[in-house]
């Protein structure tokens, strides 16, 4: 465990004083809690000597008394013994006989918790708190000192697929979860804990092993044998191992783990519309919003649909963008499509308009690049761009309401709305319609690329993947915000 | 709580000249200059905090320990390899074996998706396996009933383009949505296990003890010395004897085992009903698996109809 | 001058909006990677000193400077950008 045991100095004081002076200065003038302690950080929180609000503004832990750091707290300090004072910008302690700045853990928990309330009083998503080991996890840090990483040098978290008889579809889907990067932590921070009647059937378990494998360091390629049993025990509609569609497989395989992360042991409660608070759930599900409006009376009729993927027409060479545009344009509904409106109680046109309302954490886009109809099957080649970072902003219900208001939001908070998304995976579709083979691009790490033709993994850039003709293309939000859980 | 505020201005006092001094763009130039140095002082000595912090408490040292020597994971930088340091000229240099989940079999890894399909009495090769399954339920192999889950919520995970579709729908139209797919020889020769598969798949072998249990309870099932095939009569047939058709049943189904018990469970947990759906674990015994090493040539005279009037 | 800018520096307290410019600031010098050679500064400059007592104040003699210089302008633009239409553009109530 780690030493945040402060100094004897700071014990002296709260055996003397209790915690009491740091929660208060902390909640008033470090992380204001409060608009109230906003109004007097902004009043009151001015260097008693030279009326400035910095550069390093401390409070003196003793005694109401405001110094920066260029001389005037340390003056303050000496001359009246006042020990201890706290950095007004982080809530850091510093303690004048040890001349540095020390660190208590019942002092940080503290400023933990009025960070959070302090975030959330302003609307902020809670302030990024990086992992801190528990006593076990600390142990066993210490006990095993070598540590692996992943580098763009190195073949960890690589590994070729063997294909067992026309299952690159499956290979390619395999490749693209193991590169999900927040899969990838769930998995390798041994996240799911089953059931132990269900060892050797859950596939969620199935999944972890092969995680394990991936950045076990070994080079041969593996087999999924035992997965795609799984799969195919709990998702029979994919029988029949000579017609298979990777992004059906794709929804498939996402629904299976959805379902048995309900039966494993973890904390997965149901909540409303459908949705569970599994990890699938978590990472891949977004709201579609569907806005019905009758051209009568303009009431609106909005429903919301959970997603997993979003499939989008090819009309002619365009990029991705296009088509997502062309996915939340409104659509007149013609005569021949009348909806009742509740309003009017009459059968009325109206327009539609699809929009995303909740961006998941990966957004899943599917090119449907396959025509079956009763005079042809066909596959659609056309070239569709699409980009490395993707901004989803244009296409999101809350974007769309704006522009309609004329809502041009200035402040600070407009700043932070963040939907930028990053491509980390590319399924493709080589050949035609009867003759036809997937493969994979995958992004191991920033700026480093592979593509995974079923055994054979090889270094690609970027611009070969961008180049590619993309049938499957798989974004991963670029900054993750935390709720404030107080 | 009071605090008593010795030096500063008032509220109302900050936001007048506040206002005032913004009129002045310049002003709100240099203002905005003050700031951002403010601020990235602030950032800046946030970051060096969380290094003090790290080397103070020693957590740094804790979480970085010693870097793994990288050498023996080296991306191979090879035209004629991949990043393993395997050779691309060869088409499939792997061919492993592996073993059938479900029937124990030991399978060339290239050929175990069309051996898995027969063996789980799937895909539309496999109807004569559905003419096999004589319990009174004869089900599609391409059953839906695993996607129809007790779960009804599953219904609204659909593609976002059509919302409100169903995935029941999705599935009728199974065959018009996929694409057909040969596997990656790219010639039709290498899917020379359809010639199998087309051969009329289901073999008694091949079968697991649940769609046994479910034939043997409709025919006689007892082998005939000479032709080596079940007698598909009835299970009164004259031909044979009750003993005989116990002793059979007995050696063949061994109804105490425990997959017998693991079956129920995992038709259970799979969400499909406890029929004659091949089960997953159908761990079985070393007899068994004698039993499915027989001579293939037998397969194709197998008959193919549970005609009631096979004779030995 | 320095008045002034005091008050609006006050003003953004008042409001919230430093601690989310703050926070802005922050995700833009971590994206760009600005952070990770702060830390490699720091790893210097601990090996730099001698002994085993690196106060905070070490290092902020011996990185800040260092690490001013390679803030990006366009981080930099930026903020200030945003920084001074927010200040113009605030409403009396």
């Amino acid at each position: 465990m780690n030493d945040m045991n402060g100094c004897i100095h700071l014990n002296n004081f709260k055996a003397a004083k209790g915690v009491n002076p740091y929660k208060v200065v902390h909640a008033f003038f470090v992380a204001c809690t409060s608009q109230e302690a906003r109004m007097y950080k902004a009043t009151a929180c001015l260097c008693f000597v030279c009326s400035q609000p910095g550069p390093r503004l401390h409070s003196c832990l003793h005694c109401i008394y405001f110094g920066c750091y260029e001389g005037h707290m340390q003056e303050h300090s000496k001359t009246k013994k006042h020990f201890l004072y706290i950095d007004l910008n982080h809530g850091n302690v510093f303690c004048a006989q040890c001349q540095d700045y020390i660190y208590d853990q019942e002092l940080a928990d503290i400023a933990t918790r009025n960070r959070l309330k302090g975030a959330k009083s302003l609307g902020l998503s809670a302030p990024f708190m990086s992992w801190v080991p528990n006593a076990n996890e600390a142990a066993a840090l210490r006990r095993l000192r070598k540590r692996r990483m992943i580098s763009p040098n190195t073949t960890i978290g690589l590994r070729g697929l063997q294909n067992l008889g026309s299952t690159c579809f499956m290979n390619c889907i395999v490749q693209t979860l193991i590169h999900t990067p927040l899969l990838r932590d769930y998995f390798l921070g041994e996240r799911h804990k089953c059931k132990p009647s269900g060892a050797g059937k859950c596939l969620v378990c199935e999944v972890s092993k092969l995680f394990q494998e991936f950045y076990s360091g070994a080079k041969t390629p593996l087999t999924l044998h035992r997965l795609l049993h799984l799969i195919w025990t709990h998702a029979r509609h994919l029988a029949g191992y000579e017609q298979q569609d990777a992004h059906e497989f794709f929804i498939a395989t996402l629904d299976v783990l959805h379902r048995h992360c309900m039966n494993g042991l973890e904390d997965v409660e149901k909540k409303e519309n459908g949705r569970c608070n599994c990890i699938i759930d978590q990472i891949f599900t977004g709201g579609l919003q569907s806005d019905v409006v009758c051209t009568c009376c303009s009431g609106v009729s909005t429903t919301i649909d959970p997603f997993w993927d979003i499939s989008l027409d090819v009309a002619g060479p365009g990029s991705l963008q296009a088509c997502l545009e062309r996915f939340t344009r409104a659509e007149h509904l013609g005569s021949g499509a009348k909806i009742k409106c509740s309003n009017c109680r009459a059968y009325r046109e109206s327009t539609k308009q699809l929009t995303l309302e909740t961006l998941p954490i990966v957004a899943s886009f599917h090119l449907k690049r396959f025509e079956h109809s009763e005079q042809i099957d066909r596959k659609i080649s056309t070239f569709v761009s699409f980009p490395a970072e993707l901004d989803m902003t244009p296409f999101m219900s809350s974007h769309r309401r704006a522009v309609d208001t004329a809502d041009n939001n200035n402040g600070p908070e407009g700043v932070f709305e963040d939907n930028r998304y990053s491509l980390f995976a590319v399924v493709n579709h080589l050949g035609s319609l009867d003759a036809g083979h997937y493969t994979a691009y995958v992004r191991q790490m920033k700026g480093s690329w592979f593509k995974c033709d079923d055994h054979m993994i090889t270094r690609a850039d970027l611009a070969e993947v961008l180049d590619s003709e993309g049938y499957l293309l798989f974004y991963h939000k670029t900054v993750l915000e935390y709720e404030c859980d107080v | 709580m009071s605090v008593q505020i010795l030096s500063g201005l008032s509220l109302s006092d900050l936001n007048v000249r506040f206002y005032e001094f913004m009129k002045n763009e310049n002003n709100a130039v240099d203002a905005a200059s003050f700031i951002f140095d403010s601020l990235l002082e602030d950032v800046t000595t946030g970051f060096l905090f969380e290094a003090h912090h790290g080397l103070k408490t020693g957590l740094t040292e804790l979480i970085e320990g010693e870097k793994e020597d990288e050498e023996p994971y080296n991306i191979v930088n090879s035209p004629e390899c991949d990043v393993f340091g395997f050779s691309m000229l060869k088409k499939t240099p792997f061919d492993s074996n592996c073993s059938c989940p479900n029937c124990d079999r030991p399978v060339s890894a290239t050929r175990f998706a069309p051996h898995l399909e027969k063996c789980m009495g799937m895909g539309r090769n496999s109807s004569r396996i559905a003419s096999r399954r004589i319990a009174s339920n004869s089900r599609e192999p391409t059953s839906y009933a695993g996607l129809l889950s007790d779960d009804e919520d599953d219904a609204d995970w659909a593609g976002a383009s059509q919302p409100a579709e169903r995935r029941k729908r999705r599935m009728k139209n199974n065959n018009s949505k996929k694409p057909k797919q040969m596997h990656n020889g790219n010639n039709k020769s290498n899917n020379g296990t359809n010639a199998d598969a087309n051969d009329g798949g289901a073999t008694y072998e091949t079968m697991t003890a649940n769609e046994k249990k479910n034939l043997l309870l409709a025919i006689c099932g007892v082998v005939s010395e000479h032709t080596k095939k079940l007698c598909t009569r009835s299970t009164r047939c004259p031909q044979h004897t009750e003993e005989q058709r116990r002793a059979l049943r007995n050696s063949v189904l061994e109804p105490s085992t425990p997959e017998s018990q693991t079956m129920g469970l995992t038709a259970e947990e799979a969400g499909s009903p406890p029929d004659s759906s091949p089960s997953s674990s159908c761990s079985s015994s070393s007899r068994k698996r004698e039993r499915h090493r027989a001579p293939r040539k037998n397969k194709a005279k197998k008959d193919r109809n549970a005609s009631p009037n096979g004779r030995d | 001058m320095t008045v002034n800018n005091t008050i609006a520096h006050q003003r953004l307290i008042l409001t919230g909006d430093r601690e989310r410019f703050k926070e802005l600031l922050r995700r833009r010098l971590i994206e760009c990677g600005w952070r990770d050679q702060v830390r490699m500064l720091c790893r210097d400059a601990v090996k730099e000193t001698e002994g085993n007592n690196v106060t905070l104040d070490t290092l902020v003699t011996r990185v800040t400077p260092r690490a001013r210089a390679l803030v990006p302008d366009t981080v930099k633009k930026e903020l200030l950008q945003k920084i001074k239409t927010h200040l113009l553009t605030q409403k009396e109530h």
